[in-house]
C-alpha cells in the first residue's frame, strides 16, 4: 500500500498496526501530528529549540508507550495528554514552580456546565479570532483547554481526557477564560479610545 | 524551502532511530505489570486504611470513649478529648493518598472528585465498622495482652489498654436505694452513688444485675458520685472475644488486665469536667 492509501486509514487503525509491529507506519501519524503538537507546544513556550525537543520527546514516548493505546479510543486525545504531561514538566523545570495546583477547587466540586451546541459555531469561530490576541494573557489552567477547544476542535469529555479533570470542569474553565478574555477586550479598547 | 529540509530530517532522525531498532516499544507485559502494581497500591492504601479504621473502632470501645456521648455534656466533652484524634489524622492522610491514587482512573477523574471522595469516606467508615465486628481487633488484642503479637502489639496495648479517667465499664452485681454495686471490667468492684443530678438516658430504675453499664464520675476509696450512668449491650461491649474454642475464652470470660497491669498511657481528665 503506498503513502496515499494510509491516508484512508484512521489513526486508531495505524496505531494498531504499529502496535502489530509496522513500525514503519508511526511516520504517518508523526505526519498527521507534527503540525498540531509543534502548533500546541508554541502556545506555552516561546523558544523554539524547547518546542522542537518537545514535539521529539512527545513523539519518542507515543512511540515507546504505543502499546498502552487503547485502539477503541480515539488517538489524539491520548497524543496529546502526553503533550500536556511533557509541557507541563518542562515548565515545571524552567520556571521552578507549580504550573498547575495539586489540588484546584474546580475538579473538586460539580459544576452544571454544558457543551455549546452546534448553532454556537459562529461564535466559536468569532470567540477564535479575538482568542488569538488574548490567549497568551491567560493563566496556564485557562488557556489549555481554550487552544483545545477552539483550534484543535476537541470536544468536552476529549479535554476532559487530556487534562484529566472532570468534564464540567472544562466547561467551567472554558467560560471564565471567556470572561477573562472580555475583560481583556474591553480593557484593550478602552485603552485605544 | 530550508525550514521544510529541516522538519523533514528531524522527522526522518527518529524514524531511522526506530526502524534501526535504537527506540523500543515497551512490551505489553511492561503495562500489565504496571497496572498490577498500581492495583496493588491501592488495594493496600484501602486495606490499610479499613484496618486503621476498625481499630478506631476498636480502641473508642475497647476504652468505653464510645459509650459516652449518650451521657449527655461531661460525657461528650470527655468523649471529644479522649477521642484518639492522632488515628483519625492518620486515616484522613491515607484517604487523601486513595484519592490520588484514584484520580488517575477515567472513572474517577471524569466527575468532580468531591464524589469519589464521599465514596471513599463511606466506604471506610462502613467497611471499618463492619471489620470491627467481627471481633478481629479484640482477639489481636488479647495475643497482644499475652506478649504474643510482634511489631503491633505495644499499638494494640498502647490504644486498647488506656484508661479514660472518670469512665468506668462493669457488670451490676447489687441494685441499692442510692446506687449500684458494679464489678468493673479490670476485676475491681465499686459502689456507684446516685443522685437526681446523674444523667442516665436508658433510667435508672431499668438497670437491673447482670446488665452491663458505663458510668462518668470521679472515683474515690471505691466510690463513684456518677454524673452519668447507661446500660450497655453485652454484645456492643466486645472487648470480650466471642467463644472460639472450649479451650479458647469466651463471652464473659474476659476480666480485664487486672490491678497493677496496666501499661498503656492514662488520662487525665477529671479536672476538666
Amino acid at each position: 500500500m503506498g503513502e496515499s492509501g494510509w491516508d484512508m486509514k484512521s489513526d486508531e487503525q495505524i496505531a494498531s498496526l504499529v502496535q502489530a509491529d509496522k513500525i514503519e507506519l508511526f511516520g504517518v501519524l508523526m505526519e498527521r501530528y507534527e503540525g498540531k503538537m509543534k502548533r500546541y507546544a508554541a502556545k506555552f513556550i516561546s523558544n523554539q529549540e524547547d518546542i522542537k525537543d518537545v514535539v521529539q520527546d512527545v513523539f519518542l514516548k507515543a512511540y515507546e508507550n504505543i502499546r498502552s493505546f487503547d485502539t477503541r479510543r480515539k488517538f489524539s486525545p491520548w497524543l496529546y495528554r502526553i503533550a500536556h504531561n511533557e509541557l507541563v514538566n518542562l515548565l515545571r523545570k524552567k520556571e521552578k514552580r507549580k504550573v498547575l495546583p495539586f489540588l484546584d477547587l474546580d475538579t473538586f466540586i460539580p459544576h452544571n456546565i454544558r457543551e455549546e451546541n452546534p448553532k454556537q459555531e459562529i461564535e466559536k469561530r468569532e470567540i477564535k479570532e479575538t482568542v488569538q490576541e488574548c490567549l497568551e494573557r491567560l493563566e496556564f489552567k485557562y488557556r489549555e483547554p481554550v487552544f483545545l477547544y477552539y483550534f484543535e476542535g476537541l470536544s468536552y469529555k476529549e479535554i476532559a481526557d487530556v487534562l484529566g479533570i472532570p468534564v464540567s470542569t472544562v466547561g467551567i474553565r472554558i467560560k471564565r477564560a471567556k470572561e477573562k478574555m472580555r475583560f481583556l477586550m474591553n480593557k484593550k479598547l478602552r485603552n485605544s479610545l | 524551502m530550508i525550514q521544510e529540509q529541516e522538519k523533514k530530517s528531524e522527522d526522518r532522525e527518529l524514524l531511522e532511530k526506530i526502524k534501526k531498532g535504537e527506540v523500543k516499544r515497551r512490551p505489553k507485559s511492561y503495562f500489565l505489570m504496571r497496572s498490577f502494581l498500581y492495583a496493588l497500591a491501592i488495594l493496600a492504601v484501602l486495606g490499610f486504611s479499613l484496618f486503621l479504621g476498625s481499630f478506631i473502632f476498636f480502641s473508642i470501645r475497647a476504652t468505653g470513649i464510645f459509650f459516652l456521648p449518650i451521657l449527655g455534656f461531661p460525657g461528650l466533652k470527655l468523649f471529644l478529648l479522649s477521642f484518639p484524634w492522632i488515628l483519625i489524622v492518620l486515616i484522613v492522610l491515607l484517604i487523601i493518598l486513595a484519592e490520588a491514587l484514584l484520580k488517575r482512573l477515567h472513572v474517577v477523574y471524569s466527575k468532580p472528585l468531591l464524589y469519589s471522595a464521599i465514596m471513599l469516606v463511606v466506604l471506610v467508615f462502613f467497611g471499618s465498622f463492619i471489620i470491627e465486628r467481627t471481633h478481629l481487633h479484640a482477639r489481636l488484642f488479647e495475643r497482644a495482652r499475652e506478649d504474643m503479637l510482634p511489631v503491633m502489639g505495644p499499638v494494640y496495648r498502647g490504644f486498647g489498654d488506656r484508661q479514660i479517667r472518670d469512665t468506668c465499664i462493669g457488670e451490676v452485681t447489687a441494685v441499692l436505694a442510692d446506687g449500684l454495686i458494679v464489678e468493673t471490667v479490670d476485676g475491681r468492684e465499686v459502689r456507684v452513688i446516685t443522685s437526681e443530678r446523674t444523667s442516665c438516658p436508658c433510667g435508672l430504675e431499668q438497670i437491673d444485675t447482670g446488665d452491663m453499664v458505663v458510668i462518668i464520675g470521679e472515683e474515690e476509696n471505691g466510690e463513684i458520685s456518677a454524673l452519668g450512668v447507661n446500660k450497655i449491650a453485652g454484645e456492643d461491649y466486645w472487648l470480650r472475644p466471642p467463644k472460639v474454642s472450649p479451650q479458647g475464652p469466651g463471652p464473659g470470660s474476659y476480666r480485664g488486665p487486672g490491678p497493677g497491669s496496666y501499661r498503656g498511657p492514662r488520662i487525665e481528665l477529671s479536672s476538666r469536667l
